[in-house]
């Protein structure tokens, strides 16, 4: 265990860090009784989740991809299909799902992989619309209506509850062992290598890192995690379609909640997540009615403003302010030093 | 031998930038290579690197055929490089970015952090551990490079211009470093267009011209060759009178 836990790096605010994510995902359904909160927090949660498992291979390894909602999708199709029609519990399809959103990620990481930057962004795009569109073709062929319902009948086994403050124990759960493992990798020579890659893959290539491994590494574990996201986003909407769970949105609320917080880091896909869900619900609340799709043009100009005035996201932009603190008082002692 | 290249071309398109070199590094031995801008110097350091698989022509490392294997291998067989621009991550501070070369040999967290602060401190970058790579000096981002190729714990190394940009005082510290590596066994092959370092540290001299290999000898012996006179020196003497004036 000790020789296990030799290969991160601790800190000694890790684990408080810890027990408040630990808190606010088990504390808050509890306290909250209004159903509408209930339901931002389970799709706080959820993004949350998801945003965290895009950002290893988006954030941490710097490949920017927009092809995630394949996983998504694939996690919500495997699991709804393997209940509706053969019985399978939703927590083994799940499981399913991610293993099957891994094979595809091995699949198309060898042609992806050998783009980068924008071409990569790109590709990934296009794998993701060519996902939908192949379950749509595959009807022609399989007997299998537009739409999946799964029944409402509520029982753990099932994965269905009948209260809105089990979802988002649920989601909590989810974030949270997407979060630590995040956490754990961003820590170990792996999250290092994948930084170094980002950074520079001539030189990390140098250093002796097997670059194609460890982007593998990334997008495998990416892959699985957001695919779960999409098996408990089926769970709780109890309702999927080819245009509700492989859609670009998707694809791109995931990476901008993690530009938002802070790309990269392990609280940035979190923080963007608490921001842009509730925003959006608030300019729906504000504007839904007396102008429709007004709310969309907002949201889309804050976010492009946030990006702007903040390129780091939000923590980002508190570091430099620290920093600024920091060397302002710094520069004020080293004056008064000399007297 | 620890390095061996045998007949080695590399073309881009129609250009030929290494031609039909053989060239040799015995272990322990510091070998500098020079030529003028454009020879193919770095080219070749690619090529042995493994960048780029040659044209034509082997490279043997400890009596390995490397030739074509990707520079993550080569680096893992103990054949470490720097670049001629250096490549800095960006986004970590000193000690991090060294960490990243000690990982290669030491998973474990305190045992990487360990060696790359051994190393950090005999690059002489001791005291600059948590500063971002980003506010590093040119100087300094020149010993960053040689820290992170030596964390990789090499039995040879490839410096690429090291001392390219440095003041007199830095390209002696710089000497003094390689001398430090020289001690150590380590064997060195250098790039290099300050002909005093080159002189004065050097075991042999490789002079590359146009991609052809035109000589290979005591650096004595190199500095009198007509050939080299005129291709290099040439151009170095008048280059450095255009420095002088300036
Ligand atoms: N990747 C590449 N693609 C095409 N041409 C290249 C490439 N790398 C180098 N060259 C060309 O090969 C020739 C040799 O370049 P190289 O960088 O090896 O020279 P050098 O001896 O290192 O020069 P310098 O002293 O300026 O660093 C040059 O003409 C250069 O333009
Ligand atoms: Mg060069």
């Amino acid at each position: 265990m000790s020789r296990f836990l030799g290969y991160f790096d601790w800190k000694r605010t890790d684990g408080l860090w810890f027990a408040v994510l630990l808190a606010a995902a088990f504390a808050l359904p509890h306290f909250i009784e209004n159903d509408y909160y209930i339901n931002v927090l389970v799709l706080v949660f959820l993004y949350a989740g998801m945003a965290s498992a895009w950002n290893i291979i988006g954030g941490m390894a710097g490949q920017f991809s927009l092809g995630h909602t394949a996983f998504v999708g694939i996690g919500a199709y495997t699991s709804t299909l393997l209940f509706n029609y053969v019985g399978v519990s939703p927590w083994l399809g799940m499981i399913a799902g991610g293993l099957l959103s891994m094979l595809m990620a091995a699949l198309i990481a060898y042609p992806v992989f050998r783009m980068r930057g924008v071409f990569f962004a790109m590709a990934t795009l296009a794998f993701g619309e060519t996902v939908r569109i192949l379950l749509m073709a595959s009807r022609k062929y399989v007997d299998m209506p537009y739409g999946l319902s799964i029944n409402y009948d509520p029982g753990f086994i099932r994965m269905v509850f009948e209260d809105r403050s089990s979802y988002a124990m649920l989601t909590g759960a989810f974030l949270i062992i997407v979060t630590i493992f995040a956490f754990g990798l961003s820590r170990s020579y792996i999250g290092s290598y994948l930084r170094a890659i980002r950074d520079s893959e001539e030189a990390a290539v140098a250093s002796g890192i097997p670059m194609r491994k460890y982007k593998m590494i990334a997008f495998l574990i990416s892959a699985f995690f957001t695919s779960i996201g999409g098996t408990l986003l089926a769970q709780y909407i109890l309702y999927i379609e080819p245009s509700s769970v492989f859609s670009t949105a998707i694809s791109i609320d995931l990476p901008l909640m993690a530009l938002l917080g802070g790309i990269g880091t392990i609280a940035g896909p979190v923080i963007g997540a608490v921001i842009a869900l509730p925003l959006r619900d608030i300019l729906l609340e504000t504007f839904g009615q007396s102008a429709p799709g007004l709310h969309l043009v907002i949201y889309g100009i804050a976010l492009i403003v946030i990006v702007i005035v903040l390129p780091h996201g939000l923590l980002g932009g508190v570091k430099s302010i620290r920093e600024r603190f920091v060397s302002r008082s710094h520069a004020r002692s080293e004056r008064e030093e000399p007297k | 031998m620890m390095l061996e290249v045998t007949s080695l071309t590399m073309r881009f398109g129609g250009l030929v930038a290494v031609n039909d070199v053989n060239m040799s590094v015995s272990r322990g031995e510091i070998l500098g290579l020079i030529g003028p801008n454009g020879a193919g110097k770095t080219t070749l350091f690619n090529v042995i690197a493994g960048v780029f698989p040659p044209s034509a022509g082997t490279v043997s490392f400890n009596g390995n055929r490397i030739e074509g294997k990707s520079p993550d291998v080569t680096c893992n067989l103990g054949l470490a490089r720097t670049f001629q621009i250096p490549q800095v991550f960006t986004s970590m501070t000193v000690l991090e970015s060294i960490s990243v070369g000690a990982f290669l040999r030491h998973r474990n967290f305190a045992a990487a952090r360990a060696k790359a602060t051994e190393v950090a401190e005999r690059i002489g970058l001791g005291s600059r551990l948590e500063v971002p790579t980003s506010s590093l000096t040119t100087a300094e981002r020149k010993r960053l490079e040689v820290a992170r190729a030596l964390t990789t714990e090499p039995q040879m190394i490839l410096l690429d211009e090291v001392m390219a940009g440095l003041n007199h005082t830095e390209v002696n510290q710089m000497l003094e470093l390689v001398s430090l590596l020289r001690d150590d066994g380590m064997t060195v092959l250098f790039v290099e267009h300050n002909l005093h370092a080159v002189m004065k540290i050097c075991d042999r001299i490789v002079v590359l011209d146009h991609g052809v290999k035109i000589a290979d000898g005591l650096p004595k012996e190199v500095m009198e060759d007509a050939g080299v006179v005129t291709a290099y020196l040439g151009a170095a003497v008048s280059s450095d009178q255009e420095n002088a004036d300036a």
